[in-house]
Order: structure tokens, then C-alpha cells, then sequence
């Protein structure tokens, strides 16, 4: 806020003042004041009413100096009003009853977005456990008629993965804590992830190469192998028929383990690898086979970071890539 | 034959599952909705241990009922194991079902052959049956491509992990000890390949099929080591068959 701003915006008030100090002036001239007596009547004048604007102008500044430094402080900045005193001046009042007019509504908006959205959530997990009953059954069918396969199995198993995608979509927003960090065994998890994978692995003569896996961390063993299984099903994607090589291993460090999930696929453009994250993001890759919906490693970043783990990757075009979680120690200290 | 009931309001899960254990060997009993609709949760649990199972899959979603508090009740008054199947795969159900006494805990859809893992080794592990298969003993009785009748034998040590012949034994790795196993668990047949890459998948050993044919060759030559020659043949485009 800058003063000479203000006297240039309160135009009205000079103009007033102005016509003032004409007026006094031609009155002391029609009673034949001294000169002095004027000079000394305009200068009091033009200085009251440089001194009168400026308490004012001085005053404001200071107020909105303060709403600005709580507002700086504030994290949810809609909820100002909750710290500004009321004040004493009518219009600081009646700007903290219009603030507060506007939190209020706000809240209600922020509130009836939560709730539609833990709604949504909880429709789409119900709706996934009720999905999962007829996949179940369709999957005890084709075992009790094993004959009539058709690559039915396949497919059903990709809609079991499309249908745990949308369920774990649901989870990553953070509304509530859903997960439970627990010791889990790197070993067992890659291992569970692989026999789901079973078939399709062995139909592209997959070679899998597991080894330094004997390494307990913390994390939700149904969301680590969540995240294991969108790393393994891009391998999976992007890799040729009998040449895939899959390779899995662990790695300690000083601070942090890290697994390393590692294939010979087609890799990713350097220019492409900083958005591999992105959501939607598919790539020339990605479009190239069609399959590719840019959720799997999106998601994967979402849930590691509420879990606390990290993900990395890093990809030679045409050689194949890595991907690595890095699940770090402080945070394991801390969970003992 | 063990009894195994299956407590699921899913009738098509139901009725397919208990399809299927008959098939794999179970004598299974699929209790249906109508059966404890009406009944309190003390009378299912007495109806429960009036059929003498060996073995309860029991659901979480029933209807009328809550399935974890049925499995605590349960297991207030009977040692028999239970394992729980639900779609809701989070670690807290599990971690819920465990506490409530569940043995086991099988998220749906799950893959049937390896439901049947798990009861086994749960039955396994309850009932403390001494696994017959701690050794075999492979008798071999056949004529070779000479026309030469051959008859010879030799102990399979599965849990020491060795075959032996009088006094040779030779030590076999992991690969090996499966891939016998399974031949022995049905000599005189021919497994295909992609049956016994299949068991050693479904154990954690994900091998391809350059390493089968080197595991299988080592297999040969170790059995050959102790004096045991021509044990298992190679049947071309078919798989292996063990005498």
C-alpha cells in the first residue's frame, strides 16, 4: 500500500478539501484578513488534511499488513477468518463478517466434496468386492472344466487385474488411513506376484531371475504387491515373446533397501522417462501396443508416498528398464 | 477322506468349489444359505460341529451373520481349522480373521489349486499326519532297449533331500527334489514338461526351459552316480516318465 496511491484513489477528498480551503480563502479575502492571517489559515489547512488522510491511510495499512501475514502463515487460507480479531472499526468488522460468510460457505463446500468423495470411495470398494464374487466363480468354473479353456482364464485374470487397479485408484486419495505397515518379507511378496503371473509368463517363455531377497521391511504387504504387480504387468507389456528376462533382486544400503525389479522390454525414451509418473501419461510406447492406460505406475507413485516408500526409474531405450522401490530405514527405525 | 465344509452364501462359488474338492480328493459339504438362515449364531456353531469336519472355509459376508464372530465362537469350542475366504483383500481383515482364530485366510478370486495348498498344509499341521512322503521307495521293473530286463531300486529321502542306494547317496538340489518328486508321485505315467514347470512355478522355482532340461540331465547323471541307470526316460514331444 502506497500513500501517495491512496490520496490519488480519495480524489473526492482533495477535491472537497479543495473547494474548502477556496471558500475560506475568499471569506478572509471579503473581510479584508492580513495576508499573513491567509497564508497562515491555508497552510494549517493543506497540512491537517495531509496529516488527517495519512493516520488513516496508516491505519489501513497496518490492518491488511496483519490479514497478509496470517494469510502467509495459514495453510487452508479459507479459514482466515478463524484468526483475525473482530476489531474495532466498523468496516474491519464488517470485512471480518463478510470473511467469515465466506468460510462458512466454504466449509460446507469442503465438506460435501469430502463426503461425496469418501462415498464415491466406499461405493467403488464395495463395488469391487462384489465384482470379485462372480470373477471368483467364473475362476472355479474353468478349474472344474479345464477342456474348454479358450483363454478364458487369461482374460478373467486380466479383468481381476483392472478391477484391483480401480480399488487401489480409490485408496491412493488420502482420505483415511486404509493400509497397515507391518514386517513384511520382500521375498514372499515378489514371489506371490510371479505365480499370479504365472500363466502368462510361462506362455512367453519368460525367464525370471530372482536372488538377494532375504530382506524384511515395513509396509502393507497387499499394497506393496499391488504396486510389485503393475511393475511386473509393464515388463510384461512391453516385453517380447520368448526373450523377456525378468530380473529381481534387493539391495541394502546405509539408509534404505531398495528392490529392483529389472527387465529387457523395449525401455522408454529419455525424453519420455520424467512423465512416466504422470497420470494418463502413455508414451509412444504406451500407444504403440494400445494396451496402456498411463494409471499402473501413477498409482504406484500415489501409494508409495503414502506408505513413505519411493519409486525410481530409470531406462536405456531399446535395452530395457529398472524400476526401484526404496523403502527407507529412518522410517523402519521408527516403526520398532 | 477328509470332511471339508464349505460355508459360503455364494451358491455358484459354493457349488463349483465343492465340485471341484470332490474332484481333488475332499469329501465336501456346501452348506447352504437356507440351512442357518434361521438359526442363531450358538445353533450354527453347534450345527457346525455336529457334521464332524476336518476342515471349515468359511466366508466373512454371510448372510445374517457376521463370519468373524461365527469363527471366534467356533473356535471357543472346537479345535477343528478354519480357513477364511473373503473378497476383501486388506491386511486388516486378515490381521481380524487371524485374531479371531481363523487358521488361514484365502482372498477371492483365488486360484483353486492354490485354496488346496493352503488346506493342506493347514490339514497338515493340525491332524500332524507323519508326511508319508519323508521317503519313498522307487522300485523299478523293466526292460530296456536292449531287451535286457532290469530290476533295481532305490530310496527317495525327500525331506534330507538325497537319493541313495545301499551305501551311495547322493545329495539333490531343490530343483531336482521337486521334479522327483512329482515323477514318483505318479510312476510308470508321463509327466509333460509343462506339468512338472508347472509344479516347480506354483513352489516358488521359476525356472525356464533351458534350466529344466540341465536340471533334468543333472537329475539323470546323479541317479546314474549311484548305480542307477536308465531310470527315467525321455519320451520325445511327450514329457518324462519314471520306470
Amino acid at each position: 500500500m502506497k500513500y501517495g496511491k491512496y490520496i490519488r484513489e480519495h480524489k473526492v477528498w482533495m477535491l472537497i478539501f479543495f473547494c474548502l480551503l477556496c471558500s475560506v480563502e475568499i471569506f478572509l479575502l471579503t473581510i479584508e484578513g492580513s495576508s499573513w492571517l491567509m497564508m497562515y489559515v491555508a497552510v494549517a489547512l493543506v497540512l491537517g488534511f495531509f496529516l488527517g488522510t495519512y493516520v488513516d491511510y496508516y491505519r489501513w495499512k497496518g490492518y491488511f499488513q496483519k490479514v497478509n501475514g496470517l494469510l502467509e502463515d495459514l495453510d487452508k487460507k479459507y479459514l482466515l477468518c478463524e484468526l483475525l480479531k473482530k476489531g474495532q472499526y466498523q468496516e474491519e468488522k464488517m470485512i471480518h463478517d463478510i470473511l467469515y460468510e465466506m468460510e462458512v460457505s466454504m466449509n460446507e463446500r469442503v465438506s460435501d466434496c469430502m463426503r461425496n468423495m469418501q462415498e464415491y470411495k466406499d461405493y467403488v470398494e464395495t463395488w469391487v468386492h462384489e465384482i470379485k464374487l462372480p470373477i471368483a466363480s467364473a475362476k472355479m468354473i474353468l478349474a472344474n472344466h479345464m477342456e474348454t479353456d479358450y483363454g478364458i482364464e487369461n482374460e478373467i485374470n486380466r479383468m481381476e487385474g483392472y478391477v484391483e487397479q480401480a480399488l487401489f485408484y480409490a485408496r491412493s486419495n488420502d482420505v483415511e488411513k486404509d493400509y497397515l505397515v507391518n514386517k513384511v518379507s520382500l521375498q514372499q511378496v515378489v514371489q506371490e506376484v510371479i505365480i499370479r503371473n504365472k500363466k502368462i509368463l510361462r506362455n512367453m517363455h519368460a525367464k525370471i531371475h530372482i536372488h538377494d531377497m532375504d530382506v524384511e521391511i515395513n509396509s502393507d504387504s497387499k499394497w506393496l504387491a499391488f504396486m510389485v504387480g503393475q511393475v511386473v504387468d509393464n515388463s510384461i507389456k512391453y516385453g517380447k515373446k520368448d526373450e523377456l528376462i525378468l530380473e529381481i533382486y534387493s539391495e541394502k544400503k546405509e539408509h534404505a533397501v531398495l528392490l529392483h525389479i529389472k527387465d529387457n522390454g523395449e525401455g522408454i525414451k529419455s525424453t519420455e522417462i520424467s512423465k512416466v509418473f504422470q497420470k494418463g501419461f502413455t508414451g509412444s510406447n504406451g500407444r504403440k501396443t494400445a494396451k496402456s492406460t498411463g494409471i499402473g505406475l501413477y498409482l504406484c507413485r500415489k501409494l508409495c508416498k503414502r506408505l513413505e516408500h519411493n519409486i525410481t526409474i530409470d531406462s536405456i531405450e531399446g535395452e530395457g528398464t529398472r524400476v526401484t522401490f526404496i523403502f527407507p530405514m529412518c522410517y523402519m527405525m521408527t516403526m520398532e | 477322506m477328509k470332511k471339508i465344509g464349505i460355508l459360503e452364501d455364494d451358491d455358484t462359488l459354493g457349488r463349483e468349489l465343492t465340485y471341484y474338492l470332490n474332484a481333488n480328493g475332499y469329501e465336501a459339504r456346501h452348506i447352504l444359505p437356507e440351512e442357518y438362515a434361521d438359526k442363531k449364531a450358538d445353533q450354527i456353531i453347534e450345527f457346525l460341529i455336529s457334521e464332524n469336519f476336518h476342515l471349515l472355509l468359511l466366508d466373512i459376508g454371510l448372510p445374517g451373520v457376521d463370519g468373524l464372530h461365527i469363527c471366534k465362537q467356533f473356535r471357543n469350542n472346537s479345535e477343528v481349522p478354519v480357513i477364511m475366504i473373503t473378497s476383501k483383500n486388506d491386511e486388516l481383515t486378515e490381521l481380524l480373521a487371524i485374531n479371531n482364530g481363523a487358521d488361514d485366510f484365502m482372498a477371492k478370486p483365488f486360484n483353486p489349486q492354490i485354496l488346496v495348498a493352503h488346506m493342506e498344509s493347514v490339514l497338515r499341521r493340525v491332524y500332524k499326519e507323519k508326511d508319508n512322503i519323508d521317503e519313498v521307495k522307487i522300485v523299478q521293473n523293466f526292460t530296456d532297449k536292449n531287451g535286457t530286463q532290469i530290476k533295481q531300486e532305490f530310496l527317495f529321502e525327500v525331506l534330507k533331500g538325497r537319493i541313495c542306494n545301499g551305501e551311495n547317496a547322493v545329495e539333490l538340489s531343490k530343483n531336482e527334489i521337486q521334479i522327483l518328486q512329482v515323477l514318483a508321485g505318479c510312476q510308470g505315467q508321463i509327466v509333460s514338461r509343462d506339468d512338472i514347470m508347472n509344479v516347480l512355478w506354483d513352489n516358488c522355482m521359476f525356472v525356464d526351459d533351458n534350466t529344466l532340461t540341465v536340471n533334468m540331465t543333472r537329475l539323470k547323471g546323479k541317479l546314474e552316480e549311484i548305480g542307477i541307470v536308465g531310470a527315467i526316460a525321455t519320451k520325445r514331444g511327450m514329457g518324462y516318465q519314471l520306470l
